[in-house]
């Protein structure tokens, strides 16, 4: 068998094992408990918490191989073009004007607007300059992203002594996400997918840049746009849902090249299940091992660093 | 038939091509030749629709090449670029595999007999699972040569070509651009060296600052007074070989 697919299984039975485990450890034990008390765990903390982990693993990871190949660079991730900026920036605007107007907006719609808004004008800024060229694009979303991470600190500071709950918003965590919102999460993530899988080949000759792209005979500038919605929306709905999870987009596309090279019709598939076993171990980890719960968000940057070093001096390819 | 009828082109307020005007046939190997800044690689990609003319037009057959659709338009005409950068690494299997992208719906036996073909007709075979993020200059425009080739396109056009391999392979590339011209194709490739454009060219362009200085067979139009004219140097050719006084 192809080593990819046996990769994949590989993940696949992990990623099961791994989820039976991941539900069944906790602050208390379900089995020993009353039956109706531990269904209501099950249902409303348990299994929500994994699928969330799964998904928003999948998502991170997701986007990233297509940012990573829209923009010809294995550095890219959603930081690089300011959606996750964007994102966070409209979830702390939210609670923003919750906190000083004693509203309920809701964070989510906000985090997912600006999420769009972000790339709009990225896009926008890109053709106005001439074309969808990745130079055009990386510098318009630095710029863009800049902006919004200034007006994240304008609203920090403007918020005072409640930033305290910007802050923890912001660093990223799975815990108590409604059942309903995991769900539609997960319906989101699996049309983003199908979509991103249906443009793999066409993603393979846009790393080669646009002028390559089109003497091929592809239509560049169509399926650059489908493919840059599908990516903020993959990101958009994770952040909105968890905040700032960071390095999982970033690492794992990387990881995966390393191991069965560039073709994202590999790397795609393999990095959405890598995406989800590792966030998936990150917050079991932070919830069960460490004494005080961490922000998974925190986890995965200080643990996938290392890692990712301990990979890449180790295998090159 | 390639016509390109009184193009000018400008990168804003610089005109590097003004109303040219040229013919190309099926079945020969053109060279463009010329000093820095003639607007020989602006030439191809104007062909190439990488950029647009100012004004003028550009056929193919017959048909305004802005009408074709990118998918048509790739079957008809391949564009081997000066420099591709490769930030992935791509075996030189996956690579070559990305010419095929304008017949995808065929059968993958035919995608994969003419991929591995062009890989063996340019020695690539050992490589054929590498990256070619490892592979030395000259391998990798070997690779893209290979890419070009299974794009099978009636009109194939050369920047620069392989640069950077050896003779062995710089002649053997010659020898099969000559080859596809045989089969009826049409070749425009702009190079420096001016032996080898004497010597594989059926016919050269020759651009200028101001234009076109000449253009027609090879032995006929690049001469002593050409080299003085238009490349600022004493000499002559002898049996194609440029010797400088």
């Amino acid at each position: 068998m192809k080593k990819h697919r046996l990769i994949n299984i590989g993940l696949i039975l992990a990623l099961l094992c791994l989820s039976i485990i991941a539900i069944q450890t906790g602050k208390v034990n379900l089995m020993t408990l009353d039956p109706e008390i531990a269904k209501t765990i099950f249902y409303k903390i348990r299994l929500p918490r994994v699928l969330a982990a799964v998904f928003v693993g999948s998502a991170l990871a997701t986007s990233g191989v297509i940012l990573q190949g829209l923009l010809q660079n294995p550095l890219a991730d959603s930081y690089t073009l300011g959606i996750a900026s964007g994102g966070a920036f409209g979830a702390c605007l939210a609670i923003f004007l919750n906190i000083k107007f004693a509203l309920t907006l809701p964070t989510q719609p906000f985090a997912i607007v600006f999420s769009y808004l972000v790339i709009m004008i990225v896009l926008g800024l890109s053709k106005a300059k001439g074309d969808l060229s990745s130079t055009n694009v990386i510098i318009a979303g630095i710029i863009t992203g800049s902006f919004f991470s200034a007006g994240l600190s304008l609203l920090k500071s403007l918020a005072d002594e409640d930033v305290a709950s910007m802050v923890f918003w912001l660093m990223g965590n799975l815990s108590s996400k409604p059942m309903n919102n995991v769900i539609i999460l997960g319906v989101v993530v699996l049309v983003g997918f199908i979509v991103a899988m249906r443009y793999t080949k066409e993603l393979n000759i846009i790393t080669l840049g646009r002028l390559e792209a089109q003497s091929v005979g592809i239509d560049y500038d169509r399926v650059y746009r489908i493919m840059m919605v599908t990516a903020v929306t993959l990101t958009g709905i994770a952040v909105s849902l968890c905040g700032i999870i960071g390095f999982v987009g970033l690492v794992v596309p990387h990881l995966c090249r390393i191991f069965i090279g560039a073709d994202n019709r590999k790397v795609m598939p393999m990095s959405a299940l890598l995406g989800a076993l590792f966030l998936l171990t990150a917050d079991t980890l932070t919830r069960t091992v460490l004494q005080h719960e961490i922000p998974v968000g925190v986890l995965t940057t200080m643990v996938g660093g290392p890692f990712f070093i301990f990979i890449f001096l180790r295998k090159t390819r | 038939m390639l016509f390109i009828q009184n193009v000018s082109i400008a990168y804003g307020q610089h005109k590097v091509i003004n109303d040219l005007s040229l013919e190309f046939q099926h079945g020969k190997l053109y060279g463009v030749i010329g000093p820095n800044g003639a607007g020989k690689s602006t030439l191809l990609n104007a062909i190439a629709k990488d950029l647009h003319v100012s004004s003028g037009a550009i056929f193919l057959n017959g048909e305004d090449i802005k009408h074709y659709p990118s998918k048509d338009y790739a079957r008809k005409l391949s564009y081997m670029r000066q420099r591709t950068d490769v930030k992935f690494p791509y075996t030189v299997w996956e690579l070559v595999s990305m010419g095929r992208y304008a017949y995808e719906g065929g059968s993958k036996r035919d995608h994969d007999k003419i991929v591995l073909e062009k890989i063996r007709e340019n020695d690539l075979e050992e490589y054929m699972h590498k990256p070619v993020t490892e592979m030395s200059g000259g391998e990798v425009q070997r690779t893209f040569f290979a890419k070009i080739l299974a794009q099978d396109s009636h009109v194939i056009l050369v920047d620069e070509g392989l640069s950077n391999a050896d003779i062995f392979h710089k002649v053997k590339f010659f020898e099969q651009l000559q080859r596809e011209v045989a089969k009826g194709k049409l070749v425009i490739m702009v190079l420096h060296d001016l032996f080898l454009a004497r010597r594989f060219c059926d016919e050269l362009v020759i651009l200028n600052k101001e234009g076109i200085y000449k253009a027609g067979r090879s032995e006929a139009v690049l001469n002593r007074q050409t080299l003085n004219d238009v490349f600022m140097v004493q000499g002559d050719f002898v049996n194609d070989a440029l010797v400088l006084e």
